[in-house]
């Protein structure tokens, strides 16, 4: 299956099965049964959309951002482990799903939710991570086996003998004049 | 304004034809169901749900008939083949097959949205009817009696009876209710799939993971098998028995209704039963022809006779395949099955319809191209042996053809960017017919120009120009193509440098040919008065691929330049989809 990052797959179920849930949401707010579940599925619409808008940097290649949206990665960034690791997005919107699924306008939102916390599984086993576009994560210190430059040379790096130099053409140069 | 009418008027009449149909269709449907007499006791317990869900039905109907066309792309290309007696302009819209069936798509997903939000009020509506008829929601708009409404739901199947409810048992949950019904189950199902579709089918994952698109794109067939089964359980049952029972009288004697009452018999319901495979058979059978025909076109052989390496990491691939016919300005999709098994890539044949091969030149920029390059041996020092090529497939070729420039004693092509490519296999078509003794042509002067940041990548394009230069003179026919090429990223110190050194010379520093390189954006002002100066009284054609705001630009100018005397010069604008 070439490169691919399931990751981008399940965060656009996630946001789509959102805004499903999220009109479920209100439909059952208009006078169905166990209304309760109906405000629940709005709230946690809006808050699955506002998690998965920032899309993650990818691996490899281009990362295409969606509009505004460096400001939400901003605030997923902050919360760390909790929103990067995509085990816990699956144990998330796993448990997220299963109260949109006992009213009837909302129960296409949690299904397609479901499926969106399988593929965060398969993300998941697969290693992936969830990285914030446009913000230096590398902020680590340098490691040992890399040489560290503190002040530029005062003294000019040794030269050839002048047989074995290459041959330039004349020109004029400041320093030193070259014996050829 | 004619232009306008000619270039994009077709596009538009398709859109408005579809829309129209769509709100012809809800409209129908929702008056039919809202209005009809034997729908009158179902009305009563639903409300104005009925109609709201029907209606939608009907246009999803429509347009799951219609989504499976525009992606049988061999049809597609049969149909513009065989049309030849239609305008170009019409059979171009053949070209716009995905972005229709895009918004077919998008048109599913709304009505699937109304569909399904009516049937959630429906069903508790259904249910709650059965289990508790004097306690209904307070979104129930139907004017029966809270009385009426339990006889109703009471009615039996049995003898002298036809039950009106779907919902035959009280419960107080719906999900289960509607989960023992078939319409219910497919209905999950699909809608289901159907957003697994969406989500798998936007721009980034079609254009980064092509294999989730590709195999989730699949559902489609579990979409079909679910919607031909979701009306077969007949569960919206309207009344059938209207001779010998007049619902609009007899609603209010609920009490009396027997089978041996003069006036209001008791009423018997059936269900409308599936009427979707009648809509969605044919382009079904279609489709299946659609993948039969690639399945038979990707087991015929087709043979690279020769591989050719160009600067700038492109690799031109000659190929012959029995019996394909082509013609100038079309594409074909590449499938290499030792690379993917999955993928087709559409590549801008190169070639003129006249040569004995057909070639592609291709640019290595990602996974699959680089692989190709690999397997071609592109990357040994040494020649390859003809029994080393990769399998190659190859569907097409589809595109809309360019002949139109024939009608025209002056031709004007333009290309810039990538859009340069189908203007390989134009000029060399041009070029042979040009040659050909037997031909005289219409078409006696081609002006040619080439606008690009860099000549980068596009150094096999160069020397394309500069072998058909030096025929032209070979043959004493100088003047019949004039090139210019426009490099609009300028030049660094070294290269003007280079440039005022050779400024005497007769052929071009950069491309080595006779005409020189001009550096920035072309005069169009200029360029079209000098054309309409030098040939004045005839009609020249304008021929245009590449990006949109250059396109505005060309047609400002085509209007702009021609003359408002019959017998002047007169600029046609031909917009190219290549």
């Amino acid at each position: 299956m070439g490169q691919i990052e399931w990751a981008m797959w399940a965060n656009e179920q996630a946001i789509i099965s959102a805004w499903v849930m999220l009109t479920g949401g209100i439909i059952g707010l208009t006078g169905f049964n166990r209304w309760e579940i109906a405000a629940y599925s709005v709230a946690a619409g809006i808050f699955i959309i506002l998690l998965e808008y920032p899309r993650g940097k990818r691996k490899k290649g281009h990362s295409i951002e969606r509009r505004y949206q460096q400001y939400l990665t901003r605030v997923i960034h902050a919360c760390g482990t909790i929103t990067s690791n995509y085990y816990i997005r699956f144990v998330l919107h796993l448990l997220l799903c299963v109260p949109a699924g006992f009213q009837l306008p909302t129960i296409m939102g949690a299904l397609g939710l479901f499926i969106a916390s399988i593929i965060y599984f398969v993300a998941a086993f697969h290693g992936e991570k969830w990285q914030p576009v446009g913000i230096d994560t590398k902020g680590a210190p340098i490691s040992s086996n890399q040489t560290v430059i503190t002040q530029p040379p005062s003294q000019p790096p040794p030269r050839a003998p002048a047989h074995v130099r290459p041959k330039r053409p004349a020109q004029p140069s400041e320093g030193d004049p070259t014996i050829l | 304004m004619g232009d306008w009418l000619v270039n994009e008027g077709p596009k538009w009449l398709i859109l408005v034809l579809w829309f129209g149909i769509n709100i012809g269709l809800f409209v129908g449907y929702f008056l039919f169901y809202h209005q009809g007499t034997q729908f009158y006791y179902l009305r009563l317990l639903l409300g104005h749900g009925l109609a709201w869900a029907r209606a939608p039905a009907a246009c999803l109907n429509f347009n799951c008939m219609l989504i499976l066309l525009p992606v049988c792309r061999n049809l597609i290309s049969y149909l513009r083949g065989s049309c030849g007696c239609c305008r170009r302009s019409i059979r171009r819209q053949l070209d716009k097959n995905i972005t229709f069936h895009r918004a077919v798509a998008y048109m599913i997903c709304v009505h699937t949205a109304i569909h399904f939000g009516a049937h959630c009020y429906n069903l508790e509506l259904l249910v709650a009817a059965q289990t508790d008829p004097y306690n209904l929601p307070f979104f129930f708009y139907g004017n029966g009696t809270d009385g009426l409404i339990s006889k109703l739901t009471s009615l039996q199947d049995g003898v002298n009876s036809t039950y009106i409810n779907p919902i035959r048992m009280p419960n107080s949950d719906a999900i289960i209710e509607g989960l023992k019904t078939i319409a219910g189950v497919t209905g999950v199902v699909i809608t289901l799939a159907l957003i697994v579709m969406v989500s798998s089918s936007t721009e980034v994952i079609r254009r980064s993971y092509f294999e989730v698109f590709w195999y989730t794109h699949h559902l489609f067939i579990v979409f079909f098998i679910g919607l031909v089964l979701h009306g077969i359980g007949g569960i919206v049952r309207g009344q059938t028995n209207l001779d010998v029972h007049n619902p609009e009288e007899c609603f209010r004697r609920y009490l009396e209704w027997s089978p041996d009452d003069a006036t209001c018999k008791i009423p018997q319901f059936q269900g409308g039963g599936a009427q979707t495979w009648k809509w969605v058979l044919a382009p079904m059978i279609l489709y299946v022809a659609e993948r039969c025909i690639r399945f038979y076109r990707s087991q015929q052989k087709v043979v690279i006779t020769k591989v050719v390496k160009h600067p700038s990491k492109v690799l031109e691939l000659q190929m012959k395949k029995r019996g394909f016919q082509m013609q100038a300005g079309q594409y074909i999709f590449i499938h290499c099955p030792s690379i993917s098994r999955l993928e087709w890539h559409p590549f801008t044949l190169t070639s003129a319809p006249q040569e004995d091969h057909f070639s592609v030149h291709i640019r290595i920029v990602g996974d699959w191209t680089g692989a190709l390059s690999k397997a071609c041996g592109a990357e040994e020092p040494e020649f390859q042996d003809a029994w080393k090529m990769p399998q190659i497939a190859v569907d097409g070729p589809f595109g809309t053809a360019s002949e139109d420039i024939f009608r025209y004693q002056v031709g004007v092509l333009v290309g810039a960017g990538i859009g340069v490519t189908p203007f390989a296999s134009v000029l060399k078509y041009i070029w042979y017919q040009y040659c050909n003794p037997d031909i005289t042509l219409k078409l006696k002067k081609v002006y040619f120009y080439w606008i690009c940041p860099d000549t980068l990548s596009f150094e096999w394009f160069a020397d394309l120009l500069q072998s058909l230069e030096n025929q032209m003179l070979e043959r004493g026919m100088g003047d019949f193509l004039n090139y210019n090429i426009y490099l609009t990223r300028g030049w660094d110190a070294n290269q003007a440098k280079n440039i005022i050194l050779h400024e005497e010379e007769n052929s071009d520093v950069i491309t080595g040919l006779q005409q020189k390189t001009h550096y920035g954006r072309p005069h169009w002002d200029q360029i079209f008065s000098n054309i309409a100066q030098s040939h004045t009284g005839v009609s020249v054609g304008v021929f245009f691929c590449g990006p949109k705001g250059l396109s505005s630009t060309l047609h400002h100018m085509c209007n702009q330049h021609s003359s408002s005397d019959p017998r002047g010069v007169h600029f046609h604008y031909n917009k190219e989809n290549f």
